[in-house]
């Protein structure tokens, strides 16, 4: 027992260094969490919150009979799990392909390009694509008609497409951010292992798949697992402003985050809203576990903790 | 990356460096076209979004669009202020604890290292998005803390 303490003097310096961010996510996230009680309570404005009556799962129940939940799941996890593995896959063959380019003032140049709708905020984007999209003006509704002569297309009406256009936007948004991460990790290769692969007589396509991929592995993984915790999530911005809240594509473009917030918009009910978020929660951080479990059998070393 | 010797013999040949910087051109052009699209479409005459709707070639230019924006320069320039303001601070702070709290945990010898890593992925996992106004410190933190978690955990590759 006092040589653990003595191991914690002796690192009390490294312990104080993470205070300030300790009290951050205390305050700011943990202690929130004592909110859950509102899901399980029917909350209205006369009693307030403390003296609303208890409902139990009620608003669990209504949430899972009202149809609509394997609806907004269903959109929710597929649009996480292919935004996930396109976004992966562009941003690490970006990362892989700007590594290889011979001038690296033109990478610089790229990289600086791919980034930048990152930096745009949402509701900016969905304008930028309302200029493609719009029925009568957009402009490829203007290229469908006068260049290849076929009929317009209301984009904001037919649910077909969107699935596309969402994983079009999110990847024209995320690959580039993300393979700013991938190109810092294929910068700190050491040069030695390509020096002796070059000896050995490899091509670019084998250093590729057997060192440098190999070697950025561990970045993948982990982001891999950050990532499959927000499966239940969904960039709101996205699926809310991006279809311009258009009420006949929502079987393609309704997930959890616009159900709560219509929810709660339009019925006004805090603990049904609640109830939704924190089975969201509930199950990003349940994903979380199994993956980092999946992860510790695989290779110990990769989990996360 | 170093210009060692090894470097200059093992570049990629003249045909795929042309044909990665074309694609690369393409890209970034598909990054920055929509944006030029809508400058210009700011810029373009009502009569001419009547007749030819959105176009990167307008028939008539003109500010009008600008004209009624600047009647009321003071919210827009409050607004500004807000978002500016609450990104740099929010930036700032960020990357400041981040940092601070992610090196004791790249730390192996570190004694607390499994506890703090969990407590912060947990949050990270559990974290709700609030709303529009929170957005860019949330995601200015999560991109400083994904990005210090794997620095921290790519720093330890066995090598």
């Amino acid at each position: 027992m006092h040589a653990r303490w003595k191991l914690f003097w002796k690192y009390r310096y490294l312990t104080l260094m993470m205070v300030p961010a300790l009290a951050v996510l205390v305050l700011n996230n943990y202690l929130p969490m004592f909110g859950v009680f509102i899901a399980f309570k029917n909350i209205n404005y006369i009693d307030g919150i403390w003296k609303s009556p208890w409902v139990g799962i009620d608003n669990f129940e209504f949430l899972f009979t009202s149809g609509s939940i394997w609806r907004i799941a269903r959109n929710t996890v597929s649009y996480s799990l292919v935004f996930m593995i396109v976004n992966l896959l562009l941003s690490v063959a970006i990362a892989v392909a700007i590594n290889e380019i011979r001038s690296r003032l033109l990478a610089k140049t790229y990289q600086t390009f791919l980034i930048m709708p990152y930096f745009l905020s949402m509701v900016v984007v969905s304008y930028l694509v309302y200029g493609f999209l719009n029925p009568e003006k957009g402009l490829l509704n203007h290229t469908v008609v006068e260049w290849l002569g076929m009929e317009r297309v209301f984009w904001y009406s037919e649910t077909a497409y969107w699935p596309y256009i969402l994983t079009i936007v999110s990847a024209w948004k995320g690959v580039g951010i993300g393979a700013v991460i991938y190109i810092a990790a294929i910068a700190g290769i050491d040069p030695e292992y390509y020096e002796a692969a070059v000896i050995d007589g490899a091509s670019k396509w084998r250093q590729i798949f057997h060192i440098t991929l190999p070697t950025i592995r561990p970045v993948i993984i982990i982001i891999t697992i950050l990532n499959m915790g927000h499966v239940f999530n969904s960039d709101f911005g996205l699926f809310y402003q991006v279809p311009m809240n258009s009420g006949p594509l929502y079987p393609v473009t309704d997930t959890v985050d616009t159900y709560v917030y219509r929810a709660l918009k339009e019925l006004n009910d805090i603990g049904m809203s609640s109830a939704a978020a924190l089975v969201q929660s509930v199950l990003g951080f349940a994903l979380v576990l199994l993956t980092n479990a999946s992860v510790r059998k695989i290779d110990k070393d990769q989990a996360l903790f | 990356m170093l210009k060692t010797a090894s470097r200059r013999e093992n570049t990629i040949s003249p045909l795929t460096n042309f044909a990665l910087n074309g694609g690369f051109i393409v890209l970034a052009l598909a990054c920055v076209l929509p944006v030029v699209l809508v400058i210009v479409v700011s810029f373009t005459h009502n009569d001419s979004l009547l007749s030819r709707g959105y176009s990167f070639f307008p028939a008539k230019w003109s500010l009008i669009a600008y004209e009624s924006l600047f009647k009321d320069y003071g919210t827009i320039l409050r607004a500004y202020g807000v978002s500016v303001g609450i990104t740099a601070a929010g930036t700032l702070l960020s990357v400041l604890l981040m940092a601070l709290y992610a090196y004791p945990i790249s730390r192996q010898d570190y004694p607390l290292r499994p506890f703090f890593t969990f407590f912060f992925v947990f949050h990270d996992a559990v974290q709700r998005r609030h709303r529009e106004q929170v957005h860019r410190v949330h995601a200015g933190t999560r991109a400083a803390g994904q990005l210090s978690v794997a620095y921290a955990s790519a720093a330890h590759r066995p090598v």
